[in-house]
């Protein structure tokens, strides 16, 4: 006997319905077969189904089943296609009858019968609804991901004999009433930064290149000598960033659900993500890659952070893989199977040593590198790659005095830095509403003639700033985008030549050292 | 134990003869060996040469007896059959085709006994 179950694979973030057609043949040697290229994982399934089904309390047949996952022509991995094959023998045998509406079945099954945590539901529930697919039957453990989206029927699975007395009409599952993304939202204010802003003694500068980084989304590089802090100043950043809004915090669920960094049980992501990377990142880890294509960590950081600890150190290929991704917020992993673009549109923070040393221009200690060091040095980091970091800061050696805790509080609390941030993006997020950008920093030349209207003097300052430091038509635009965010950060509509002036100086500084 | 396997597969091979000779199958050979392996019973019927697999359980408590037959199990009764038609080209010359069969069965308590009889399952599994 035939039966075709509908289920569903993931290409990048794009999502295609898989027919899982199931034929249990009494005639024949018995024997059980999986056809439609899967890959190992779903060859496993095999073991998976039959030790789940007779832990069900099933006889599993003595036929010959063969299972076709229909288009039999793209490759298949991973363990959600356990449910649906499952589900095919259980209607081959007569023991479920399905449900007349369409119907997706996707999830992993443990060997006692019950479901498991299974990434992608979120994807898949986006496809059901795209698809006009009334009922979805996913694990328990993820079936909040799909209760996000709304319009279509989400039942949460514990086990194979629960969907068995579901369909038998004995007990019934109830369905997951469809959560508005908004709620869920709403619920969290939680932050969970490493550090306070206040708990960083000195650094003045720095944090306030922080807080225009994250109010506008720029690119930002900390040069320092090793124990300044660096490191732990973008460990507080995230202490300062907005949670995500209602579209980002979509897109970024899509990318983590469909890598499994959802948690069981978790919903949409509402953190910003923070993706620290060691420096022995390889190029596909950092980008993405692999066949089929998976995203790589900077899509992780899609609408968050993406911090580079140790610049240099990175080998030279990795790093200039990121150029096209900074510029264009998309990954395009183009591989012989198939083409494929994921979101990108992170922040860079990258922190690194000016000198091998690291004291170069440092005032009490001396460098003892030789200029071909730092030469060296220098070369590994790319003039286009710096060339799209708009904020260069130094971070210097703090005195010894300002480590000493005195009597009044050292510095300003990340909860209220986190409150003008807030108020930045505010205003970007009403400025772009429906052209796909969220930041500042994201703006292409057609925004940044609509939005960005400088002051005659503003004007005139960022002309000379031009030709003094001879710098590039892409530096140019750069400039005024961070001049618009430390004008939005002061709440100004028009960006006047103090907006300018700061933004330049933020630039200059590698430059001169 | 060893002894007592080997008791076990003569006396499967003692029913399955039986049971083909029955069916109206002509035993041409029986336990034939080489290095890669052994065809338990070589039969013939309808211009057919047919190499049979022979599996007994006693009681099903350690699985079936078909789930013993796997790809690798078909591969090495498809190699035995090669060298068996090479060294025994006046019987090869008599047969228009070839067949693998498997014969499963299962020995219950009282002497009862359930057989199987699978036809052609090297294109199969």
């Amino acid at each position: 006997m035939l039966t075709k179950i509908l289920s569903a694979a993931h290409f990048g973030l794009k999502t295609i319905p898989v027919e899982v057609e199931v034929n249990v043949a009494k005639k024949g040697f018995p024997g059980f077969n999986i056809i439609g290229l899967p890959n190992k994982s779903i060859e496993e399934a095999k073991e998976r189904v039959k030790t789940a089904l007779i832990n069900s309390g099933i006889e599993f047949p003595q036929a010959k089943i063969i299972v076709n996952l229909a288009p039999a022509d793209i490759p298949k991995e991973g363990s959600c296609y356990d449910l649906p094959i499952a589900i095919g023998i259980l209607n081959c045998l007569q023991l479920a009858d399905l449900p007349s509406a369409k119907s997706f079945f996707y999830g992993e099954l443990s060997l006692d019968g019950s479901l498991r945590h299974t990434k992608g539901v979120f994807l898949l529930a986006v496809a059901a609804k795209e698809l006009g697919i009334e009922n979805l039957f996913v694990p328990q453990p993820s079936a909040n991901e799909a209760a996000v989206v709304k319009k279509v029927n989400i039942f949460p699975v514990v086990s194979l004999k629960q969907l068995m007395s579901h369909f038998a009409g004995i007990e019934p599952i109830e369905k997951i009433s469809s959560t508005a993304a908004k709620e869920i939202q709403e619920a969290s204010e939680n932050n969970l930064a490493e550090f306070d802003f206040a708990e960083i003694s000195g650094q003045e500068q720095a944090k306030r290149a922080l807080e225009i980084a994250a109010a506008g989304g720029h690119n930002i590089l900390m040069q320092g000598p090793p124990g300044s802090g660096k490191t732990m100043l973008a460990r507080a950043l995230p202490g300062i960033l907005p949670s995500l809004n209602e579209e980002e915090s979509l897109e970024v669920t899509k990318i983590y659900s469909v890598t499994g960094n959802i948690p069981p049980g978790g919903s949409l992501v509402k953190m910003r993500p923070f993706r620290a990377i060691h420096h022995t990142a390889s190029t596909a880890g950092l980008i993405g890659g692999g066949a089929p294509p998976h995203p790589g960590e900077i899509s992780l950081a899609h609408c968050g952070v993406l911090f580079l600890d140790e610049f240099p150190e990175f080998s030279r290929t990795t790093l200039e893989a990121l150029r096209q991704p900074l510029e264009d917020g998309i990954a395009n992993i183009s591989r012989a199977s198939g083409s494929v673009k994921f979101p990108a549109q992170f922040m860079l923070v990258a922190a690194a040593n000016p000198c091998p040393c690291g004291f170069l221009g440092d005032s009490k200690r001396e460098c003892h590198c030789t200029p071909r060091q730092i030469l060296n040095y220098r070369n590994r980091l790319s003039g286009p790659l710096l060339d799209r970091i708009d904020l260069h800061i130094n971070v210097p050696a703090v005195e010894v005095e300002k480590l000493i805790p005195t009597g009044r509080a050292s510095g300003e609390k990340s909860t209220k830095i986190r409150n003008r941030v807030i108020q930045a993006r505010k205003h970007q997020t009403s400025r772009f509403s429906g052209t796909g950008i969220h930041t500042n920093a994201n703006m292409k030349n057609k925004q940044i003639k609509k939005f960005c209207h400088l002051t005659d003097s503003a004007h005139l300052l960022l002309k000379q700033a031009m030709n003094n430091y001879h710098l590039s038509a892409r530096t140019y635009f750069r400039l005024i985008k961070v001049s618009r965010t430390i004008a939005d950060l002061s709440q100004e509509k028009i960006i006047s030549e103090a907006h300018v002036a700061e933004a330049i100086q933020y630039r200059i500084r590698f430059q001169e050292n | 134990m060893k002894n007592f396997n080997y008791q076990t597969g003569q006396k499967g091979e003692a029913i399955a003869q039986d049971f083909l000779t029955k069916k109206g199958y002509r035993i041409v050979e029986s336990n034939f060996r080489t290095r890669f392996g052994e065809i338990d019973l070589v039969a013939a019927k309808n211009k057919k040469l047919i190499f049979v697999e022979v599996k007994l359980k006693i009681g099903l408590q350690f699985g079936s007896p078909e789930e013993m037959i796997n790809h690798r199990k078909i591969w090495q009764i498809q190699q035995t059959a090669q060298t068996f038609l090479q060294t025994h080209p006046r019987i090869a010359a008599q047969y228009s085709s070839y067949q693998i069969d498997a014969v499963c069965i299962v020995s219950g308590p009282n002497q009862a006994i359930q057989i199987n009889h699978y036809e052609n399952i090297g294109t199969e599994i």
